[in-house]
């Protein structure tokens, strides 16, 4: 499992970390889904009011807790993006492509092998003589995008294939799929 | 944002900050006791709201402390803040008064609400 740099540690000393400063730590990494400039000026007090939020002795966020940070940081981001001239373009499309995309991988992973083949169902690529407009071309295109984005997406058949993000945002499904797994004591 | 009705945690967190001011924590556990333990902020959720009344200049940060080697930050209600407040409470009212008539005539024999 991936640490990051700042806390290298490894699974034996993981386990040995005292339950503050376990949750402490994922708490810092969920704060990372928001801006540097934002987390520079308001990080410390969120990080006091999630940890007074917790009961004593917990490891883990919350699940609702977490999600909130995520998306609020998410948000936090496409709003900066806004806020900026040069970037709001980016923003919008950002905006409404990823949810498509994250539905397309979901959609993908729900499926598994009975979902069907976009090679087949969309034969017609552009330039293919079976493309009756230019808009029905381009909408082919978009969708046969979509739906390969949701197959080699995380969610694919092939788990080796699905690997964590290697930018600053942490994804923490795989530790938790770890946390939920029974039997394991925290 | 002085014309949109205020929002359920934004109209809660200036409630709470008509007490006096409040850091972080102490405005989730007043957001949660005032809405009946109907209300429990989540963190993002408070930041996102605290951002937003502070931008509309209803509230502003009052002082920071160290506490325990960490950063606190008490929020305060600008006169803004308490007009606000005040204007939005007198809108729910009739709100609430209205809506209280109409279901007298709807079921007279339950009484008020």
């Amino acid at each position: 499992m991936k640490r990051r740099r700042d806390t290298p540690r490894t699974d034996e000393g993981a386990r040995r970390e005292p339950a503050a400063e376990a949750l402490e730590r994922r708490y810092r990494r969920l704060l990372a889904w928001y801006p540097a400039a934002y987390r520079a000026a308001n990080a410390d007090d969120m990080l006091g009011v999630a940890l007074a939020r917790s009961a004593p002795g917990q490891r883990w966020p919350e699940p609702g807790e977490a999600v909130n940070l995520i998306v609020s940081g998410i948000g936090e981001r496409l709003g900066g993006m806004l806020r900026r001239p040069d970037q709001r373009d980016t923003a919008a499309v950002l905006a409404i492509a990823g949810p498509v995309l994250l539905a397309a991988a979901a959609a993908r992973t729900i499926a598994g092998p009975f979902m069907f083949d976009p090679a087949m169902t969309f034969p017609a690529a552009p330039g293919s003589s079976a493309c009756g407009s230019t808009n029905a071309c381009f909408a082919a295109a978009s969708l046969k995008s979509l739906a390969d984005a949701g197959r080699h997406g995380c969610g694919a058949r092939s788990t080796r294939s699905c690997r964590r993000p290697q930018s600053g945002l942490p994804l923490q499904t795989a530790e938790w799929r770890e946390n939920q797994r029974p039997g394991r004591a925290e | 944002m002085s014309e949109q009705p205020l929002r359920e945690p934004a109209f809660l967190v200036l409630t709470a900050l008509a007490g006096g001011p409040l850091h972080g924590y102490a405005l989730v556990e007043d957001v949660l006791r005032l809405s009946d333990g109907q209300v429990r902020l989540h963190t993002g959720t408070l930041y996102g709201v605290l951002d937003r009344l502070r931008e509309a200049g209803l509230t502003v940060v009052d002082r920071e402390e160290i506490v325990e080697s960490r950063l606190r930050r008490y929020y305060a209600l600008t006169d803004a803040g308490i007009e606000r407040l005040a204007a939005e409470t007198e809108r729910m009212r009739r709100n609430v008064s209205a809506a209280a008539s109409q279901l007298r005539r709807l079921r007279p024999a339950q009484g008020a609400i």
